[in-house]
């Protein structure tokens, strides 16, 4: 059978690094090139040049030529969010099958416009969630079985133990950015706006609905460093949809000691003749012993937070033991 | 003892306790509370409401109400940043609420009884 190549647009410090590990792992697929745009800054381009030195293939610095290489046949796309629009819409006119990082775009405007690009082009098309995963499937079977009776609301909590949280101990209102100028930044990033798709996308799935109420929050609970950039690390919506269920969405970076886990990855399903829930982390086992718990070690000075692969594995963060998860 | 009585002196030891583990200092500042409680017998969130704002210190700016039981949601947003979502499950009324109470430093959870918890058929396939 013939593999299909792979062109990883972005690279190190992205969601490219664990995207790309899973190209260059599947027997279907082989990574061809590492893409971007020419003038980024010389950060970016050197994380970029180190993701196709790691998978030994060329560093490609114009997009519409990488994108209309013969051997590309797959897309994966992880540009800057700031940049998202314009290279989205430059993958999609290629007709390429395309792999989407989360969230779309930074804003709704542009989503649709990128939307509408693929439409157009007829792309076979998928963005990153959390719909693949056992339990959310789980979830939908449940939904779908009818076991519950009428779906009547549908809770997600999805929130990732990583950084040393605590250093925040201001309180205070925040004040949201309806289209923040930024989203990208060395020691922080927009937790809800980049994690919030995930529980959102669970809800609306599951829901079969779309939004016609909603109310929200971000906030500035746990780090400095999002504070100081003014980004968010923690937000929650409710809203209700067009065919009667509420929905209620929470997400962000709680800090590494605050889960004994990778963090809450919880869906609550609530019907009228019944509630399930349906957890990543259950069934489990869970570990006690005299051994040492597992510390976080000094923060990477490229990755503070510890929100990459790469910087997680060069610091030497450890993996939790305490729950071992079935569905593993 | 009803078992209303014995109902609402067990989410009153919860929230006692919640509010004694959060004035420890281990999970530092709460910052914000996911109360899911069984529905029926308990009708409205006061013993949730009370015990956010113990925690947080004074009582809720916002308050966004949606659905009807079961299913009935309602954010609660606090005028010194914190928030927190209650909702009603359809879980018979002896059963027990899930909460999650997140603090600047740390985290406090009460799994309860939510659910039938999946069979290991559809976590494995």
């Amino acid at each position: 059978m013939a593999m299909l190549g792979v062109l990883c647009i972005g690279g190190n410090q992205t969601h490219q690094e664990t995207h790309a590990a899973g190209f260059a792992l599947d027997p279907r697929t082989q990574i061809v090139a590492v893409a971007d745009e020419q003038g980024l800054s010389e950060r970016r381009r050197s994380l970029n040049l180190a993701l196709a030195e790691q998978h030994r293939v060329p560093y490609i610095e114009d997009i519409e030529e990488a994108v209309n290489r013969d051997d590309v046949d797959i897309i994966s796309m992880c540009a800057d969010v700031e940049r998202r629009e314009r290279v989205a819409i430059q993958c999609a006119e290629s007709s390429k099958y395309l792999y989407l990082d989360k969230p779309l775009a930074g804003s709704a405007s542009i989503a649709e416009k990128i939307v509408d690009v693929i439409t157009r082009n007829q792309v076979t098309n998928q963005m990153y969630s959390f719909v693949h995963t056992p339990w959310a499937r789980a979830a939908r079977a449940c939904v779908m079985s009818g076991r519950l009776g009428d779906i009547k609301a549908v809770n997600v909590d999805i929130l990732f133990a990583k950084g040393p949280g605590g250093t925040n101990s201001e309180r205070g209102l925040r004040v949201e950015t309806e289209v923040p100028e930024k989203f990208t930044f060395v020691e922080s990033k927009r937790e809800f706006f980049d994690l919030g798709v995930y529980p959102i996308g669970l809800g609306l799935w599951l829901s079969g609905g779309s939004p016609t109420e909603v109310s929200a929050v971000t906030g500035n609970y746990f780090f400095e460093q999002h504070l100081q950039n003014d980004t968010e690390d923690f937000g929650a919506v409710v809203f209700s949809t067009d065919n009667g269920v509420t929905v209620s969405a929470v997400g962000g970076r709680i800090g590494w000691d605050s889960h004994p886990a990778g963090g809450p990855h919880r869906i609550t399903v609530i019907g009228t003749k019944g509630t399930e829930r349906f957890d990543a982390w259950e069934p489990r086992l869970e570990v006690y012993g005299t051994g040492l718990k597992p510390r976080l070690p000094e923060p990477h000075p490229q990755d503070p937070m510890g929100m990459w692969r790469s910087t997680q594995q060069a610091s030497g963060i450890p993996k939790k033991t305490q729950y071992k998860s079935l569905g593993d | 003892m009803s078992n209303l009585e014995v109902q609402l002196n067990l989410l009153a030891k919860i929230s006692e306790d919640l509010t004694e583990a959060a004035r420890s200092g281990q999970i530092g500042i709460p910052r914000f509370i996911r109360w899911t409680q069984p529905a029926g017998i308990l009708n409205d969130f006061d013993i949730a409401q009370n015990l956010c704002n113990r925690l947080f210190g004074s009582t809720p700016v916002r308050s966004d109400e949606f659905g009807s039981d079961p299913g009935q949601t309602r954010l609660l947003i606090w005028t010194t940043g914190e928030s927190a979502i209650l909702a009603q499950s359809s879980n018979t009324p002896d059963s027990l609420p899930e909460v999650m109470l997140l603090g600047s430093a740390g985290a406090i959870y009460f799994d309860g009884s939510g659910g039938v918890i999946r069979t290991l058929e559809e976590v494995v396939r």
